[in-house]
């Protein structure tokens, strides 16, 4: 049973074997009590298909489906090892902390299928993950793009469609928050140079947590589906089928990643950094992902409460979002009175600063590369830190612009636009940062670079639209148009997936020791970047001509099947330029030339060794003594290196207590 | 290399300032959860109350007081070398925490049966329209961080009487103390919203 | 009402019983069986003299700790009472609120010493 030792397949069978005992658990006390075995007799399931069977044969069991899923992920995590040293711990018995495989012996691939502690190696499998994820969503759209090619097709059935844009919505933001936790857990370590994050443990349980969450919601899918979109809003969440509740605790084990992972990145941050490394010497990145750790911790939380609050209003009656029997202020007996406002007000407070938990990170390696490839100090170093911490405090103020016409108090409008409109304002400083950067440097336009230009030009896309949406007047026409949907998708690529992709290919000679083929990227740039532009200009024409968001159809008379065609096609040429890049850096790199321990010539501390890097990635100490972005300034040094590895006497001294 | 070790970041005294920081943002982190629930009560029940019993609610809140009291004590009792308090006030806090778990899940919920259907509800169901749903919501999740943390103070007791923590090496306790009091913190706030602040308002069946 | 009985006497004997074997289980299994490790108590003993000027300063501690705790009760009884009293007499919100601050300011200085995460020097 050699597979057996790989971590994957241990928690696969675990939580299978939790969703057994979780299902037979609550079904058992429902028979010991003489109850039933089925919640609702008259579902019955529809044996037609295998598809309906699956659709339907659950539904009567809804709180034993809910239980199990719970225990599939404690078996999960149980299974893969994640939880095995703590509760050694609660055994008394102590285990030391080692760099290097967890379990001695294991060959270097299969680290990444098991429980690992290296911030290097979870960086690695959050990204996998995350672009495994983004592969199932992208899959989605090009389905039910199709759907939308023409008026009046009848390619995909209403209720499947409704399934696939809900899933591709959340999928995708699932996909977003793994590529963030990537780049957060691979980068910030080494920028800072600490040899590990703070927690290395929690570090691992908060990857493998998403393994769980994301198995559910993909399983949601199979279940009987969902027809809320992404937002679950009640009381269609609250009547929905199935598998809105898998759907509900996918996103919550994702969150509980979320919440776990940003707080090990906070204290990493304030209490790793090398001797020297003041606050305003971190590279820039280092702030976008504390600023983004910062929202993740405290507003993860609210999300998880308002979708936990449908799913209890769905299995035990609990109606916080059921307005049921007369208006509250006439109650005089405990009948009905909830409010599916609340939930908008709890879901929207997580879910709008999740955009710049998006975001943030992508801003943050924009201003990363553009001075390295400008050769250039970054213009307004400070301003740029400050303004991702702005952004994150003033994106906790501005929620209810998602709500101007849901039916909230009039009187919240106005303010809500004003506070949504401030976010122009540091946003507009990082514009202002990249052409400073940019303005006259000496640019090289290498692949990374190329999508950080790219990024810009995009994010500017979803930048321009922003304001007509948080803006009452027009607001009231443009909601839930496909407007939306081309300013989210332009933010999206802009914030996240160009910068993402720049990143892939800048760290990747660092992560891997070889170079990837400079003509493949660009041709993936040159593809992918105008295409988009099609796709997201098209989308916003569609959009204000009367397209409506989540419908799976739309009239000939509209006249606008010729941009849904482009919006289509451009859509396939991005799905099959990303396939160019998975090829080139997965497959072809493999056999291509090394790369030396610092192609870009960058200042940055993990660029000063070597490539790829060793398990230890700072055997001596590095001191910051300068600043990190003094491109072209003659006797400018950033970083040195200790003689010895510092005792911690010595360390403490250094770092001034801090 | 295969293996190796970090000399700074390996002392217990930067390991317990690290833990003690991140355990504060968790806190932190749940303070949000815990304050959605605390909105989500004023959203919807307004100036109002559900008309409750008030005796067992209070008695209860003493429980959980006293038994942080005792929490404070072991934690006191182990930094200073007390050993036979130590164990005893930690065995004390367990039992007045499991006091008020179990009064909440059957004082205050209370299981019965009607027409054959497993319910919970002496004094006020899940199913009373929003007055039930936030009651059950506020004090279902308050109740499971009290399981979690009496479960934890065990564990702790479990190592404590073995001789696993001394003057100068009790994280455990101190995790296990800050936790309880925070649950401790929680009820403060969640007891008068649920029992005092507003107008009573009946059972009109 | 056979069901009545079922859970009215079942329930607590079962989650009671369970809780009792768990608790055994938990001594049984654990490392040393429940035994004292008297290597460990030995070690921590020999950290702290028997008497000695030490030994004086960690019993004065002792009884201020201890002292602080009983303060803390009294605090936490009386602002309890006035908690109720606000709640019967007066029926106001803000003053109700005022208490609840002042029991979890409390609680977080005292109980939970808070200054502990800004302050960098380590007792233990």
């Amino acid at each position: 049973m050699r597979v057996l030792k790989l971590g994957l397949v241990r928690g696969l069978l675990g939580g299978i074997m939790g969703w057994l005992f979780g299902f037979a658990l609550v079904i058992g006390a429902r028979l010991a009590l003489g109850l039933p075995a089925k919640w609702n007799p008259n579902l019955v399931a529809d044996t037609s298909t295998v598809w309906r069977f699956l659709a339907t044969a659950f539904a009567p069991y809804e709180p034993a489906m809910v239980v199990g899923a719970i225990f599939f992920a404690i078996g999960f995590m149980i299974g893969v090892g994640a939880v095995t040293d703590w509760l050694k711990w609660a055994r008394g018995i102590e285990t030391p902390f080692h760099h290097g495989a967890r379990i001695p012996g294991t060959p270097e691939w299969a680290r990444y299928f098991n429980v690992d502690y290296s911030h290097k190696v979870i960086g690695v499998q959050y990204g996998i993950t995350g672009i495994l994820l983004l592969g199932v969503g992208g899959t989605l759209a090009m389905i039910f793009r199709l759907q939308l090619a023409q008026p009046e097709l009848n390619f995909v059935q209403p209720d499947a469609f409704n399934t696939m844009i809900s899933a591709h919505g959340m999928i995708m933001i699932g996909a977003i928050l793994l590529g963030v936790g990537a780049m957060s857990n691979y980068l910030v370590p080494l920028m800072i140079g600490a040899n590990d994050m703070a927690f290395p443990r929690l570090n691992a349980f908060a990857f493998w947590i998403n393994v769980p969450g994301a198995l559910l919601l993909s399983s949601a899918m199979f279940i009987g589906g969902w027809n809320t979109g992404w937002t679950g809003y009640p009381p269609l969440s609250s009547q929905a089928p199935l598998g809105v509740q898998y759907f509900f605790l996918g996103v919550f084990f994702i969150g509980l990643s979320s919440i776990l992972g940003s707080l090990n990145v906070i204290v990493t941050t304030i209490t790793m950094r090398s001797p020297g490394m003041s606050l305003f010497r971190m590279p820039i990145f280092v702030w976008a992902a504390f600023a983004t750790s910062i929202i993740q911790l405290t507003a993860t939380q609210l999300i998880g409460l308002s979708f936990l609050m449908v799913l209890m209003q769905r299995i035990m009656g609990m109606g916080f979002f059921d307005p049921g029997g007369p208006v509250w202020y006439e109650v005089d007996k405990w009948v009905g009175g909830g409010n599916p406002i609340l939930f908008q007000h709890l879901f929207w407070f997580y879910s709008h600063p999740a955009v710049y938990v998006f975001i943030l990170p992508g801003l943050g390696i924009i201003s990363e590369l553009l001075p390295v490839f400008s050769r250039k100090p970054l213009f307004g170093y400070k301003w740029v830190a400050m303004s991702s911490m702005a952004i994150a405090l003033v994106g906790f103020l501005v929620w209810a612009h998602h709500m101007f016409v849901s039916g909230m108090s009039n009187f919240l409008r106005v303010p809500f636009m004003m506070s949504t409109l401030l976010v122009a304002v540091p946003t507009g400083v990082k514009f202002f940062s990249w052409l400073g950067t940019l303005w006259g440097g000496r640019i090289e336009y290498k692949t990374p670079m190329l999508f950080a230009l790219g990024a810009i030009s995009v994010f500017l896309i979803g930048g321009l639209t922003g304001p007509p949406l948080g803006t009452v007047a027009t607001d009231m026409n443009l909601t839930d148009t496909y407007f939306v949907v081309g300013h989210f998708h332009a933010t999206m690529f802009g914030g996240f997936v160009f910068p993402f992709f720049a990143a892939l290919y800048y760290w990747f000679p660092k992560a891997t020791g070889r170079m990837y083929n400079e003509r493949l990227g660009q041709l993936h740039f040159w593809l992918m970047t105008p295409a988009f532009w099609v796709m997201s200009l098209g989308q916003i024409f569609v959009g204000t001509h009367g397209m409506r968001r989540r419908i799976a159809s739309y009239e000939f008379e509209l006249g606008i099947g010729d941009a849904q065609m482009m919006v289509t096609i451009a859509g396939f040429v991005i799905f099959t330029s990303v396939l160019i890049m998975l090829a080139n850096l997965f497959v072809l790199s493999w056999r291509a030339q090394r790369a030396g321990a610092n192609p870009w010539r960058s200042r940055g501390l993990e660029w000063q060794v070597p490539s790829p890097m060793p398990e230890m990635t700072y055997a001596t100490t590095p001191i910051v003594v300068g600043e990190p972005y003094d491109y072209g300034k003659p006797g400018s040094t950033y970083v040195q290196f200790a003689p010895a590895p510092l005792a911690p006497a010595l360390g403490a001294g250094v770092t001034g207590g801090d | 290399m295969a293996a190796g070790t970090d000399t700074l970041h390996d002392s217990y005294q930067w390991q317990t300032r690290t833990n003690r920081l991140g355990f504060w943002l968790f806190f932190l982190s749940e303070v949000f959860i815990f304050g959605g629930l605390l909105v989500a009560r004023f959203f919807l029940w307004g100036g109002t109350r559900p008309d409750l019993p008030q005796i067992p609610p209070l008695l209860l809140t003493v429980a959980l007081l006293l038994s942080s009291f005792f929490m404070f004590r072991a934690e006191m009792a182990i930094a200073t070398d007390d050993r036979k308090t130590f164990t005893r006030s930690l065995l004390l806090t367990a039992v007045l925490g499991s006091i008020f778990f179990l009064g909440v899940m059957f004082v205050e919920w209370g299981f019965t049966v009607e027409n054959g259907q497993l319910v919970l509800g002496n004094h006020i169901k899940p199913t009373d329209g929003v007055y039930g749903a936030v009651f059950y919501g506020m004090t279902g999740l308050h109740a499971l961080h009290v399981i979690s943390g009496v479960i934890g103070i065990l564990l702790v007791w479990n190592l404590g009487r073995k001789g696993h923590f001394s003057a100068e090496r009790h994280w455990g306790v101190e995790a296990t103390a800050i936790y309880w009091h925070y649950v401790d913190l929680v009820w403060v706030f969640f007891y008068p919203a649920l029992y005092l602040i507003g107008t009573a308002v009946g059972h009109g069946h | 009402m056979e069901n009545l009985f079922l859970i009215f006497i079942l329930l607590p004997v079962v989650v009671g019983g369970g809780v009792l074997v768990g608790a055994w289980l938990l001594t049984r299994i654990m490392p040393g069986d429940g035994k004292v490790d008297s290597a460990k108590v030995a070690a921590a003993k020999a950290a702290v003299p028997a008497r000695g000027p030490e030994y004086v300063e960690l019993t004065a501690n002792r009884k201020k700790a201890y002292r602080v705790g009983y303060v803390m009760l009294l605090v936490l009884a009386v602002l309890t009472v006035a908690e109720i009293a606000v709640s019967l007499g007066l029926n106001s919100v803000a003053l109700l609120f005022i208490v609840n601050i002042l029991e979890a300011a409390a609680i977080l200085v005292v109980f939970m010493h808070i200054k502990s995460v800004w302050t960098s020097k380590e007792t233990h």
